[in-house]
């Protein structure tokens, strides 16, 4: 219950992109056809969950014990840089089907914020607590982390995926050229936002 | 590669308008969004990245011939990191509101593409000054692209503009405020609408531009 | 050669950035640490006033585990020696878009001593509310448990975060009563503490015993605020029935003893309805009070409780009655008494002689005196008049006095007192209301001062004054000597008389009643004083003994005019006389029994039947009341 509960307020309420802003850059540039929405969405939801995992694990190993969490925002960014290039290279080695998919998306990612920003919530003095529902400064465990990391990665590719899925559509509808591009996506992204806090009244 | 060097006027200024981050490149767009619900955070933001920006810029520039080019992004983002740990510890020592306030986000100025984007597209190809001036004329123009959403958003969401305390504007009463423009959906809505007015007078440009 | 000038740049930057980064931190911990120990200081000011900076000291717990309530610390209070003060609380919970950090201090009985919200970003107009400082100061003084209980006002419009809010302290609650527990204040304890707010905390607070009955002017208790040589202010507890009749209302009211301007007031208790009258519990309904003048509480110029009209006016009325009390007890005012009212209806007037109980009985006529001058002659008789009034308020009286001189004029009026409709009841309690009635003959008609709107009560007073006119003619007998003839007559062998009329039930046919004693002051029978209708409504006054075994004495018609001619109707031939008195008809009620009287219908007298029919009426309810009421024993 406690995780469903998690996994849900990650998905919707504490939305990565429509309530944090987080990986907002590929969310409006990646967004433009369903395939190539769906495989970011796919790529990311490996990478933050597993470098989540990882940062999790770092940082009260390694930092915890060594009094030098100040040096977490580095090393992190490290961990995630690193990581990324091993899974491509993973990838590249044994699965050219998935690497043609996923591969060209993967170093997108490195400066994708929601992978930072989850390592950084679920560590960091409790810092993103009250984003999985906790009270503040309590560090959630490791499967918590783990659960909130999968929920704000599908939340992420679920809300990527349905973006594209409307700009698609509007290729269709003559749109005033000032409007065109950006600012008609932003405005999208309002429409979406709005309706993605009404589940703030469900927890 | 006879391309003539830009003055560094023009360098200096480049990001004010012509390539400004916020509304041409669409540079940084998490920070864009998420701390311009108030003028004071948007100013503190935009600080934090021309503190970050210069400073990174200034070190890669020094290194950029010692870097091997393999490894060079790695080594811009622990640089870049290392002077963003080191903001967040200023910054928690000097202006605590201000740093509860950005939160998270003062962390993810390491991501921002604004900073990896000039260290890799400037600072690692021209030398110190230019890089600086780059890293200061960006930084500016980033600063007043969201502090010009946050006006907006804040005028018109809380009905006043208040800044540390001391600065307060008072101009739309309170049952005219649009709260939502304050709430996360509504950085898309005001951005979205600036961006399209702003791609209005560009077009409007060009079009003169041709016909003269 | 270039992976190794790979790898040794890769460590130089980081062991240089890492240093750098060490650098700063070594810098700005100290200087972080620092502001957040002066913030949580600043915070304790407001949060627990009571502390002491020289004395007490302010621990963290640490060694308490906070598990998910989402407290993140507590301050434990101490003072010099040791004893815990109280506790402050830092608590944090989500509202409906942020986290929500507040600081509330709790002393050592459990009720809150402060609340601040430190950190909220909800959103603006609603969560964000609970910023305001307007929603922090009701929690000041109100007991942990009552905010556990979530009995506190939340964000108007704003659901999520109020419930959030109130669960919050729900946890809070239970986890102080688990961790730490509290003694709960003494009911006396509190009610100090609630006199001590009203007059401050530098005075010392005594109980005071008054001159007067406090009882009588709905006061509960008096308490008297001294700094140790004077006393500075006076603290009424105050009891009054509101709407609902089953219940009361308690309140307290503190005066300024150098000023008599309020100091403050709060009410304890009400037994009142929810929402209405027990609104009066909401401390927004006495802010008009401090600072108030004596008049103007006493006029009730307050705005009283929104929707509550009944208890709003016995409220003023209570007040009107403390007003009263605080006059007389410390400002030296002659108290509205009968003794000091009479006075002033009989100016030359030496003494006053309660005689009540030597009067028949009259429904609204608390008390008769009769008045005399210094010579011992009679100036007059003051009626003390208790009716009931017509105030929207229930169970409201009126009373006044009137004077009657021996000449039959009225001396004059005034009210005693008056639980009407305030400020009406002040033009009642004006010195000239009434005086239009001074030396009006009371068998001519009068006028009172009108006062504007106050019809019904007006008309209450003037029905009473009626009643009383009647009385007076009736009942209040002018000649003494006159009863103590008729008294003789009636039992000859009786040598002194003495009402006890109040010891049995009123009848309108009885005059009076009186115990007939014999020289040894024993009982020997009773004397009824009696009136029956005549011919033509004449009235027929006549005393009627009978003796403890219950057989009738002498009946004597004491009316000096009734003559048995009178009692006739034209034709009639006189055959038994012509004196009442002398004729042997009323033998037949003489030297029998009451029983006998009313087992055996007595003939009228042919041609004065309607004059001995209506003296036989008379006489059988005599002898029935005689039975029914077992005067003397007499069944």
């Amino acid at each position: 219950m406690e995780f469903i509960a998690i996994a849900f307020g990650a998905i919707f309420v504490n939305n990565v992109v429509l309530n944090q802003f987080y990986g907002l850059c590929p969310f409006l540039g990646v967004s433009t056809k369903k395939s190539s929405a769906f495989s970011m969405g796919m790529a990311v939801t490996f990478v933050i969950t597993l470098s989540t995992m990882i940062a999790y694990t770092i940082y009260n190993q390694v930092l915890v014990p060594n009094n030098i969490e100040y040096l977490s925002t580095i090393v992190f960014i490290l961990v995630i840089a690193s990581f990324v290039q091993l899974v491509e290279m993973v990838i590249k080695k044994f699965s050219s089907a998935i690497y043609s998919a996923l591969g060209v998306y993967l170093p997108l990612i490195t400066t994708n914020c929601a992978v930072l920003g989850v390592a950084i919530d679920v560590t960091v003095n409790g810092t993103g607590s009250q984003k999985l529902l906790m009270a503040s400064g309590v560090a959630p465990t490791f499967w918590q982390a783990t659960v909130y990391a999968l929920g704000i990665s599908l939340g992420y590719a679920i809300v990527i995926f349905l973006f594209s899925a409307i700009r698609e559509e509007m290729d269709a509808y003559p749109i005033k050229k000032n409007w065109q591009g950006i600012p008609i996506a932003l405005i999208t992204a309002f429409i979406m936002a709005m309706i993605f806090s009404g589940f703030g009244g469900v927890i | 590669m006879a391309r003539k060097q830009k003055s560094l006027s023009d360098v200096f200024t480049a990001g004010f308008f012509k390539q400004n981050p916020v509304f041409v490149q669409f540079l940084g767009m998490c920070p864009t969004l998420a701390v311009t619900g108030s003028v004071e955070s948007a100013i503190g933001m935009g600080a934090g990245v021309i503190f970050v920006l210069v400073l990174s810029n200034l070190i890669i520039s020094l290194i950029r011939s010692a870097v091997p080019r393999e490894v060079r992004i790695p080594i811009y983002i622990v640089v870049i990191a290392s002077f963003v740990t080191m903001l967040e510890m200023l910054m928690n020592a000097f202006v605590p509101d201000l740093a509860a306030q950005l939160g998270t986000f003062l962390s993810l100025i390491v991501v921002n593409c604004l900073i990896l984007g000039r260290a890799e597209a400037f600072a690692s190809k021209n030398g110190p000054v230019r890089s600086v001036l780059d890293g200061l004329g960006m930084g500016i123009g980033f600063t007043g692209g969201i502090t010009l959403l946050a006006f907006f958003r804040e005028l018109l969401g809380k009905g006043s503009i208040t800044i540390w305390g001391d600065f307060a504007l008072n101009l739309i009463p309170s049952d005219f405020q649009i709260s939502i423009l304050v709430a996360p959906a509504g950085a898309f809505l005001v951005f979205g609408i600036l961006v399209s007015q702003i791609n209005k007078i560009k077009l409007r440009r060009a079009e003169q531009g041709e016909v003269a | 050669m270039k992976p190794v000038k790979i790898v040794v740049m890769l460590l130089v930057v980081v062991l240089v950035s890492s240093v750098g980064v060490y650098f700063v931190e070594s810098i700005t911990t100290p200087i972080i640490e620092d502001r957040r120990a002066q913030e949580i200081e600043e915070a304790l000011q407001s949060i627990f006033p009571a502390i002491d900076g020289t004395t007490d000291t302010v621990t963290s717990d640490t060694d308490v585990d906070f598990g998910t309530t989402g407290i993140t610390d507590v301050l434990v209070i101490r003072d010099g020696d040791d004893n815990v003060k109280g506790y402050v609380y830092t608590m944090t919970f989500r509202g409906f878009s942020s986290e929500i950090i507040y600081l509330v201090g709790i002393d050592a009985a459990g009720a809150i001593t402060g609340y601040q919200t430190l950190q909220q970003n909800d959103t603006a107009g609603y969560g964000a509310q609970i910023a305001d400082e307007e929603n922090w100061t009701q929690f000041t003084g109100m007991s942990i448990e009552t905010a556990g209980n979530g009995d506190f006002d939340g964000l108007a419009g704003a659901t999520v975060t109020t419930n959030a809010w109130k669960s919050s302290f729900e946890t809070l609650f239970n986890f102080h009563l688990d961790t730490y527990g509290y003694t709960p204040m003494t009911d006396e304890q509190l009610l100090l503490q609630k006199k001590q707010t009203l007059v401050g905390n530098d005075l010392t607070i005594e109980s005071y015993t008054p001159d007067l009955a406090p009882g009588d002017y709905g006061i509960t208790a008096v308490d008297v605020a001294t700094d140790g040589t004077d006393n500075q202010a006076v603290i009424y507890t105050v009891e009054f029935v509101g709407y609902n009749a089953t219940g009361s209302n308690t309140y307290l009211i503190a005066f300024d003893l150098a000023t008599n301007e309020v100091l403050g007031g709060t009410a304890l208790s009400s037994d009142d309805t929810e929402g209405f009258g027990a609104l009066i519990l909401d401390n927004a309904n006495w802010a008009d009070f401090p600072g108030m003048s004596l008049e103007d509480a006493e006029d009730g110029n307050f705005d009283g409780i929104a929707g509550a009209t009944v208890t709003t006016l016995a409220w003023k009325q209570s007040l009107v009655d403390v007003g009263m009390f605080h006059r007389v007890e410390f400002l030296g005012e002659t108290p509205r008494t009968v003794e000091s009212l009479s006075e002033l209806l009989f100016p030359g007037a030496d003494r006053f002689t309660n005689v009540t109980s030597e009067k028949p009985f009259g429904t609204m006529i608390e008390g008769v005196y009769d008045v005399f001058d210094d010579l011992g002659a009679k100036l007059g008789t003051v009626y003390h008049v208790q009716t009931i009034g017509a105030s929207y308020a229930e169970l409201t009286t009126i009373e006044f006095l009137i004077g009657i001189d021996t000449a039959d004029n009225f001396t004059g009026f005034y009210m005693l007192d008056d639980s009407e409709t305030p400020g009406r009841a002040d033009a009642f309690y004006a010195d000239d209301y009434g005086d239009t009635i001074e030396g009006v003959a009371i068998t001519d008609d009068y006028e009172l001062d009108a006062v504007g709107g106050s019809t019904i009560t007006y008309n209450v007073i003037t029905a009473a004054i009626d009643e009383v006119v009647h009385y007076h003619q009736t009942k209040y007998i002018l000649l003494p000597e006159r009863i103590m003839d008729a008294l003789a007559e009636a039992y000859p062998g009786a040598v002194s008389f003495e009402s006890v009329y109040s010891d049995y039930d009123f009848d309108a046919t009885i005059n009076n009643l009186y115990a007939a004693k014999d020289g040894s002051d024993a009982v020997i029978g009773y004397v009824y004083y009696a009136t029956a209708t005549g011919y033509s409504g004449n009235i027929i006054e006549f005393m009627w003994g009978v003796d403890n075994s219950g057989v009738a004495q002498q009946l004597y018609i004491m009316n000096d005019t009734q003559s048995w001619d009178d009692a006739t109707y034209a034709g009639y031939d006189g055959a038994f006389g012509t004196d009442f008195n002398t004729s042997t008809w009323l033998d037949l009620f003489e030297g029998v029994t009451f029983q006998s009287i009313l087992d055996t219908e007595v003939i009228d007298a042919a041609g004065v039947s309607t004059t001995t029919g209506g003296m036989k009426v008379s006489l059988e309810r005599i002898a029935q009341y005689h039975a029914d009421q077992n005067v003397g024993g007499a069944s």
